[in-house]
């Protein structure tokens, strides 16, 4: 199993520019998504646009999880700067997560127009699922989750 | 991988060698992975004159071979010997065939999972980073 940097979606580069999509949130979300979603379509606009998100069960909630500690840091230089948040993580409990394949970055909020999405990665060559009694953690490089360089 | 590629004549003399170091890439419509030679050319030395009229490929991580008829002969003097030959690739080296399977369920993992996302970039020009 082997991931793919973490792509931001093109037109999070446009609501960053406009400011409609605020880095400095400490609101977003991490979902995970199957082999069937359209999770890397790199077009995407909100949340809502995305399909097939693992399914709700044994403890992998359908919106997601707060990411925690969202913040900018000076990063591998002192002219880059890294936007990183904690590793987040999820428990298998009472049966398996399934058909984990990749995970979607996006803002929380209360209208579903403001859920944009930020970044996606694929987490796997193969889909897989998470059997009872295991964690998966997303760890996020020790560089960021994004550098602007 | 290394693969030893052969210049042979029409009457099977060796004409001309070179290694070649191929990695597979994946062609997933076709089911199958594909070594190529790097920009699909061979180099050769000229060893012998005569005329070329086949190639040998021989995947030597595994030691088994194939013959690749040339598309045109290829008459070599004898004042050409030493110097070098260029052969072009119209197919890969190697391919290693698989099937078409549709549905691939996900398979289970029974232990803890730490996936390490790489870095992502925002305004990079694509292999030009600043910083």
């Amino acid at each position: 199993m082997s991931a793919q940097a973490w792509k931001v979606f093109n037109k999070a580069k446009k609501k960053i520019g406009n400011a409609s999509l605020s880095l400095a949130a400490t609101v977003f979300r991490i979902s995970l998504f199957t082999s069937a979603s359209n999770f890397a379509t790199l077009t995407l606009s909100t949340y809502a646009s995305l399909t097939n998100e693992v399914s709700e069960a044994n403890g992998y909630s359908s919106s997601g999880k707060a990411l925690a500690n969202e913040a900018w840091t000076v990063g591998a230089s002192a002219k880059q700067y890294k936007f990183d948040a904690d590793d987040p993580f999820w428990s298998a409990n009472g049966g398996s997560i399934s058909n984990i394949k990749g995970a979607v970055i996006w803002i929380s909020a209360a209208s579903a127009n403001g859920r944009h999405v930020l970044c996606t990665a694929s987490l796997t060559s193969t889909q897989f699922a998470l059997a009872a009694g295991n964690r998966l953690t997303i760890q996020m490089a020790t560089t960021g989750i994004l550098t602007l360089v | 991988m290394k693969f030893v590629i052969r210049l042979m004549s029409d009457d099977d003399r060796l004409m001309g060698w070179a290694e070649v170091h191929a990695s597979a890439q994946s062609n997933t419509e076709m089911s199958r992975a594909e070594f190529r030679a790097p920009n699909d050319q061979t180099r050769f030395r000229i060893d012998a004159p005569g005329t070329a009229t086949y190639i040998t490929v021989h995947w030597t991580d595994f030691d088994v071979r194939r013959k690749a008829n040339m598309v045109a002969a290829l008459v070599v003097p004898p004042e050409a010997v030493g110097k070098e030959a260029i052969y072009a690739w119209i197919e890969p080296l190697w391919c290693v065939n698989g099937q078409k399977i549709d549905v691939l369920p996900p398979v289970t993992v029974g232990s803890n999972q730490s996936i390490l996302v790489p870095l992502g970039v925002i305004g990079a020009v694509p292999g030009q980073p600043g910083g």
